[in-house]
């Protein structure tokens, strides 16, 4: 009985290790050779206990002979899994291979043949296999791959590190106990001490191997499959538990009822019904739970689908902000795992959490950050030692997986995640899609945050314009407030100036014209130079005040349509009274010119200040011409005299503010002139579009002063907006000239 | 001088500096014209409301009150005997200002620093006898 209790046991947990590592990697390599030797490790059981229980010879003879044809291929099955391990293709060359599946075939041919074992003995009633010349092939391939296995493993655990090492060392201690035992109750005491009584409890030995693969699996994450072993390996006992009570409550009962004694057969059957039960219940429970998962969750996602539409969602995203959450939301949902964050740094200072499905942001501080930073590779929870302070503060944090973010030159950052919504553990795929992912989300955020940057440096650049414009137009509305502030001043002083002056004047020429006494010839000079100069100052207030509307831009200009010539013609009656004065001959040559467009008060101005001019500088008897030309386009006004000519010295300060004519005959004193006239002339032409100068042979030998004026062309009538300056408030009128 | 037959003539001068005042004062007395002075606005509406002038000769920039607002009361408010024109007597060349005192009933300006005496007298005269017309 106790020989079938042995063999359900390790039939049941070594099938079922077996075949929970193939499900999670079927293609690994290792986990093929796994689930291979566990089935090796079942059948060896199944057959031993028959080997052990069959009474007649025959049966005995074949039990024994299927035994070890089983374990003939056992220790090669071994050898090649710790050559393999842990990885997933064939690492043997493949003659190698080939070799030792040969030698596993070779010795069952010689064990089917009888020359392993050649015949089963009684002796004493107790059944003993003779061995044959086979037994030494057998020995040698049992002990020739248990030394290759052994030293392959040892190579690898000195090679190895940190749980790949516990995990080898795990596996060492259970294929050499294993091996001892078995070896000692199955081949030894059998072929030596011809002892057969201990078979039976041989395959019980393998439990070491499966128990100590489990513990690796279940505190070292041994081919992956711990979390569903832990649960599954509690859930189990506790059911067997109960299936063991449920079979003896079931004996005791039958007993107390039936009156009878129960057979033993009878309550074997009912607890391993019981027990199948209880397994078979997790069993199913475990495939509806997996339903209900496909069913509430898309079980499984493509990893190259993932990578393709998170490569996408980089590409095409440049906003930091939007980018790290959809990275997130994406790998969350394919993935189905319950949180994730991705927090930035730079030079080791958090600068952006971006997190999904956290209640609470995890708290990282900088520390923490480098901790986890360090190594540069992937961090799983599970694998880290229970000594290494990460894992409790991954645990704490509620992370499973950290993947490291970094550039060539710099780290960007951490990509944490927490456990799966199914409670499995990350996949050696699932690991390797982050792994693959991770330099790329890594360079994209980089991007992202250039991207940042140019934005925010582009919306500072933006703020700053704004702010220069408006302080520049701040001051300039600020200095166009000075200058109507000096226009009033100037107003108003030249207001007041000119009230003492008139008073001058007047009583001057009251003195000199209404004396009630006789006056001296030299009285009366100094009288009338007292009225000339009065007089002088007087203009020269006018033109300073004119000026200064000028340049503070509140001289408006309204242009029109008008014949120049005949305009010329009404300022020489204007001036004709002091013309006659001088007897000065004032002519018009006329030719046939269109019309100007222009401010008629302005030209007027002008007119007026330059046939004055002509007039103050023409000796008596002189002659004053007024020409026109025009080339279509702009109509030229000259005005000649016969005059004291300008030396050519002095033509090109001519147009300037108190320009003084330093080879000049006559003094500005004598000729009343300010020295202002011209420098307003140009001004006023200027502004209407126009360009003023001078000519003259030398002194002594006239003048000629000519502005031009545009034509009123189609063209310019159409845009005469360009023309027209108007002032906002207080335009201001000129004063006039004073002949 | 008094060619047109002017004199006698009462005339108001408002003007409020003091020179400027007795100057056109004593300027116009000697052609034989009756010359009353006022220095403000306020003196210059009272004198205008009690009328009877031949020809107001009115400054624009006044203390208390100026021209312009004289001009605006004189409209509002007649005069009990009527006047002659009302002349704007003025340093400023504001056509702003000259026209608004044209739009209030002025009968024309004058320029003090422009003009001589002898102008100012052939302006009053030729004032005179357009009102006499």
């Amino acid at each position: 009985m106790a020989v079938f209790f042995i063999a359900f046991a390790v039939v049941v947990s070594n099938l079922f290790l077996g075949a929970l590592a193939f499900s999670k990697n079927p293609k690994s390599a290792t986990h093929r050779l796994f689930l291979l030797l566990t089935v090796i490790l079942a059948l060896w059981a199944v057959a031993n206990s028959i080997s052990v229980t069959v009474q007649s010879k025959e049966d005995i003879f074949f039990w024994v002979k299927a035994v070890m044809v089983i374990t003939s291929a056992m220790f090669s099955t071994i050898y090649l899994l710790s050559a393999t391990y842990p990885h997933n293709n064939f690492i043997l060359p493949k003659k190698w291979v080939l070799l030792t599946v040969v030698i596993t075939f070779v010795t069952q041919i010689l064990v089917v043949s009888n020359q392993v074992f050649q015949r089963v003995d009684f002796a004493n009633g107790i059944p003993a296999p003779v061995s044959g010349s086979g037994m030494v092939v057998f020995a040698a391939n049992i002990l020739g791959f248990f030394t290759l296995s052994i030293i392959t493993l040892i190579k690898k655990y000195r090679q190895a590190l940190g749980m790949e090492k516990t995990q080898l060392k795990y596996l060492l201690f259970g294929i050499i106990t294993t091996f001892v035992l078995t070896n000692l109750t199955n081949f030894i005491f059998v072929n030596v001490l011809h002892l057969t009584e201990f078979v039976a409890i041989g395959p019980a030995f393998t439990l070491l191997l499966v128990g100590s693969i489990s513990y690796a699996i279940i505190k070292h994450r041994f081919l992956d499959i711990r979390l569903v072993v832990a649960r599954t390996v509690s859930f189990a006992s506790l059911l067997g538990l109960l299936g063991i009570l449920y079979a003896l409550f079931f004996a005791y009962l039958s007993v107390i009822f039936s009156k009878a004694s129960i057979e033993v057969r009878t309550v074997a059957v009912s607890t391993i019904l019981a027990l199948i039960m209880a397994f078979s219940f997790q069993y199913i429970r475990r495939i509806l739970e997996k339903i209900t998962d496909k069913f509430l969750y898309q079980n499984h996602y493509d990893p190259s689908k993932l990578l393709y539409d998170l490569a996408l969602i980089m590409s095409s995203t440049l906003r930091l902000e939007d980018l790290t959450h959809q990275i997130l939301q994406k790998l969350l949902k394919e993935m189905r795992i319950t949180r994730g964050a991705l927090i930035l740094t730079e030079q080791g200072y958090i600068y952006q959490v971006a997190s999904e499905g956290y209640s609470k942001i995890p708290e990282l501080d900088e520390e923490k950050i480098s901790s986890l930073m360090s190594p540069k590779q992937t961090i799983i929870m599970e694998e880290l030692t229970e000594t290494d302070a990460r894992k409790e503060l991954m645990r704490s944090l509620d992370l499973t997986v950290v993947e490291p973010l970094y550039s060539e030159s710099h780290d960007i950052g951490l990509l944490v995640l927490g456990e799966k919504l199914s409670g499995d553990l990350y996949t050696p795929e699932d690991i390797r899609v982050l792994e693959i992912l991770a330099p790329e989300v890594a360079v994209a955020i980089q991007n992202a945050r250039s991207y940042e940057e140019i934005r925010r440096f582009n919306v500072i650049l933006q703020g700053k314009v704004a702010q220069a414009t408006s302080s520049l137009s701040i001051a300039n509305d600020k200095l166009q407030e000075l200058d109507k502030l000096k226009d009033d001043f100037v107003s108003v002083a030249s207001h007041e100036l000119r009230t003492p002056m008139t008073a001058i004047r007047s009583y001057a020429w009251m003195a000199l014209h209404k004396s009630d006494i006789p006056l001296s010839d030299r009285l009366k000079k100094y009288l009338d130079r007292t009225i000339t100069s009065t007089e002088r100052l007087i203009k020269l207030v006018n033109d300073m005040l004119n000026i200064s509307r000028i340049e503070s831009g509140r001289v408006e200009i309204l242009p029109e349509v008008f014949n120049i010539q005949t305009f010329v013609s009404d300022i020489f009656m204007e001036v004709g009274v002091r013309a006659k004065e001088k007897n000065l001959l004032l002519k018009i040559i006329y030719s046939t010119i269109p019309k100007v467009f222009a401010d008629r008060d302005k030209v007027h101005q002008v007119l007026l200040n330059l046939i004055g001019n002509s007039i103050k500088f023409t000796p008596d008897a002189g002659i004053i011409t007024v020409s026109f030309f025009s080339d279509g386009n702009s109509i030229e006004t000259s005005i000649e005299d016969t005059g004291i000519g300008l030396d050519s010295g002095d033509l090109p300060s001519l147009f300037k503010k108190f320009s003084r004519l330093d080879n000049s005959y006559i003094s500005s004193a004598a000729s009343g002139g300010t020295g202002l006239g011209l420098y307003i002339c140009k001004n006023l032409i200027e502004l209407m579009g126009g360009k003023i100068w001078a000519k003259s042979d030398g002194i002594g030998k006239g003048a000629i002063f000519t502005f031009s004026l545009p034509v009123a062309t189609n063209n310019i009538l159409a845009n005469s907006q360009n023309f027209i300056k108007k002032v906002n408030g207080g335009a201001r009128m000129l004063e006039p000239v004073a002949i | 001088m008094d060619i047109q037959g002017n004199a006698g003539k009462k005339i108001l001068i408002i003007e409020d500096d003091q020179f400027l005042r007795e100057f056109y004062q004593e300027l116009l007395q000697t052609e034989g014209f009756i010359v009353d002075t006022v220095a403000d606005g306020d003196t210059a509406s009272y004198r205008i409301h009690e009328g009877g002038y031949a020809l107001i000769v009115l400054d624009i920039m006044l203390p208390k009150k100026d021209g312009l607002q004289v001009l605006r009361d004189n409209r509002a408010n007649p005069p009990k005997s009527p006047n002659g024109p009302i002349v704007a007597l003025t340093n400023l060349g504001q056509d702003a200002v000259i026209k608004q005192s044209f739009e209030l009933g002025c009968a024309g300006y004058m320029i003090k620093s422009a003009l001589n005496p002898d102008q100012v007298l052939t302006e009053i005269n030729n004032y005179l006898q357009s009102a006499k017309k």
